[in-house]
């Protein structure tokens, strides 16, 4: 009977309690959708960073520079062969060996970097999901180079066309090769749509005269929250450095940390607002029934009866709210899970500057929009108290007669 | 033993010179099966009176026994129980809960009385059907008339067979027809169940059908009346 009173109660004033549930709703709204969206922001840096050029793992010379458009060729290193205690946590591995180039098509130039790959494994390591190639990947030097989309635009060249690329040796003396473009790749990554000239390792050790050296080594692990302890456990060769996605990611990762911590504030606002109108209405309510809640004591309710019906109440409000707010939250998240958010329009416009793939999956996380729902039912629970007690305190001797 | 044993019972309102009296030293013995009008001018103490008796309120000084319990030592939970059980109620304004039908506001009483779930719903239409509302079970209170609406509320103090049925000026929002109608109900009542009805009014029609008048004034008892 008391939640049936409870239910009736609360759609005896149907518009205020629209009113009040709309707070609810926007604020555990704002919670799914806002979650979902920077988890899938954080994720999406990550890809952007590992599926591209980190792999997991990734070996490099010591020192290697970070930031930039720098590649120097002078510390290279022979592809390691990872220890046998090590290799049951690894997926795959793969070799690149990076360089800076100039890049001439006709009139048109630009600084490029060039990534020489394992043409057998490089995709092993490096995600090729989002790969959209016109032409083909190159499997040999004979084959020739694969242009980032926006090299290809800038350089005004297509498939089938030839291109210089001009390159420092490791030695210091200029090399320069007339090759082929045997096909233009959008990735939706900017590290290579944006900078990139893809080839055959062979192609780009005869370029930069390797002897077979590379600069990178990345491995994919079958978990990835394993890095920093395969790291650890890992004696990486004279001369070169170990490090981890996290450790690559951890800038961005400051950056989404940050606005979670906004996003949290503006929920913590928004809750707080939908908490101080739950407890009017329930105050209201209180106030408005006096001589119900007196009539209830009369016969028999306790004053706990009291505090329960209105705080049931205020929790109702809440529940439904929240299940509303974490519906619509939740299935635009969701949508967006499935779908992604292309986001190469942006990266366009930026120049290929931001951190971040082309398609945004949002972060579709079943316990976070549960936990979204619970919280946004206690607080309004803990909003109805208040008043709730006040309704309870009433004097029954008066109130049957107000 | 009394059905209801009041003895010198002191109620104050206030403090110092705002200090209202309400109550000031009432003794009153009430047996099962009286018919009983407190009447009294209006601050006489009537309502005062009534909310000791039916555990709504505690004396401050001197005793209220139900049933021989001295309701005084109860705690809240003691005196919701007691109210719960024993006693029902009919108010001058009804006092139905407005968001339950006719059925489920007496259903709800006996509910809080303890009432097992089995059974509940038909007695409860039995007792409407009794008070003559047989066919609007499922009437909420504003689809009902005011005479309508103190039987259900006379249904919703019987339907518990309580000890002792406290009714507050039970007419005074009734038009004389059904005002006339809702007494000779629990007059019938009174008579067949032998149910003990304890008003407070200035309704002469009342006065006219009970067997007994206690006179109030200034907080004071000043005529008790059994009439044959």
């Amino acid at each position: 009977m008391m939640l049936r009173l409870a239910v009736r109660n609360l759609l005896r004033n149907t518009r205020r309690t629209v009113l009040s549930l709309a707070a609810v709703v926007a604020g555990v709204g704002v919670l799914v959708l806002g979650q979902g969206f920077i988890g899938g922001m954080e994720e999406n840096a990550i890809r952007a960073v590992v599926d591209t050029s980190t792999g997991h793992v990734l070996l490099r010379p010591a020192g290697y520079p970070t930031e930039g458009l720098q590649h120097p060729v002078d510390d290279l290193f022979q592809s390691p062969v990872l220890p046998a205690e090590l290799a049951a946590s690894v997926e795959a591995s793969a070799p690149r060996l990076l360089f800076i180039a100039r890049a001439i098509h006709g009139p048109d130039a630009m600084r490029i970097r060039a990534i020489g790959f394992d043409p057998e494994r490089d995709a092993t390591v490096f995600s090729r999901g989002t790969w959209h190639v016109d032409g083909a990947t190159p499997k040999s030097a004979a084959d020739g180079v694969l242009l980032g989309a926006g090299v290809a635009r800038n350089l005004r060249a297509k498939t089938g066309d030839t291109i210089v690329l001009q390159a420092r040796t490791r030695a210091g003396a200029i090399n320069a090769l007339e090759l082929k473009v045997a096909g233009v790749v959008a990735t939706g990554a900017p590290f290579i749509d944006q900078t990139a000239v893809m080839m055959a390792m062979d192609q780009a050790q005869t370029l930069v005269i390797a002897d077979g050296a590379v600069s990178h080594f990345a491995v994919r692990l079958h978990d990835r929250d394993d890095a920093t302890a395969f790291v650890q456990r890992w004696t990486a060769p004279a001369g070169t450095e170990a490090t981890t996605w996290i450790a690559e990611t951890a800038a961005v990762l400051r950056i989404q940390s940050i606005r979670r911590a906004a996003l949290n504030l503006l929920v913590a606002a928004l809750l707080g607002m939908s908490a101080a109108g739950i407890a009017n209405t329930i105050l209201m309510a209180a106030y408005e029934r006096v001589r119900e809640v007196g009539t209830l004591r009369a016969l028999g309710f306790t004053r706990r009866d009291v505090l329960a019906l209105f705080v049931l109440e205020g929790a109702m409000m809440g529940a439904i709210g929240a299940l509303l707010g974490a519906a619509l939250g939740g299935g635009v998240v969701y949508h967006y899970h499935q779908v992604g958010i292309d986001l190469s329009g942006l990266i366009e416009q930026t120049g290929g500057n931001l951190p971040i793939a082309a398609m945004l999956y949002t972060d579709w996380s079943p316990p976070t929009v549960a936990g979204a729902v619970a919280f946004g039912t206690v607080i309004a629970m803990l909003a109805s108290v208040y008043p709730a007690h006040v309704a309870s305190r009433m004097v029954p001797a008066d109130a049957v007669r107000a | 033993m009394s059905l209801v044993s009041v003895v010198n019972a002191v109620k104050t309102y206030g403090t110092g010179e705002a200090a209202v009296h309400a109550l000031r030293g009432v003794s009153i013995e009430i047996e099962p099966a009286e018919f009983t009008v407190i009447s009294g001018p209006s601050g006489s103490g009537k309502s005062t009176l009534l909310n000791l008796i039916g555990c709504l309120d505690v004396p401050d000084g001197g005793t209220v026994r139900i049933e021989g319990r001295d309701v005084n030592g109860l705690d809240g939970s003691s005196l919701a129980a007691l109210r719960a059980a024993r006693i029902g109620f009919i108010f001058q304004s009804f006092n139905l809960i407005p968001v339950l039908t006719a059925l489920e506001n007496v259903e709800l009483a006996l509910q809080l009385a303890g009432a097992p779930a089995a059974g509940r719903r038909e007695k409860c239409a039995e007792t409407l059907t009794a008070v003559g509302l047989g066919g609007l079970l499922d009437r909420r209170p504003n689809q009902l008339s005011g005479g309508q609406q103190q039987r259900v509320a006379v249904a919703r103090a019987l339907v518990k067979q309580p000890a002792l049925v406290i009714a507050d000026e039970p007419t005074a929002n009734l038009d004389s027809t059904s005002g006339t109608a809702v007494l000779d109900l629990m007059r019938d009542m009174n008579a067949a169940r032998g149910v003990t009805f304890l008003f407070s009014t200035h309704d002469p029609k009342v006065m006219e059908r009970a067997r007994r008048v206690v006179t109030l004034t200034d907080g004071q008892i000043t005529a008790d009346e059994f009439r044959t």
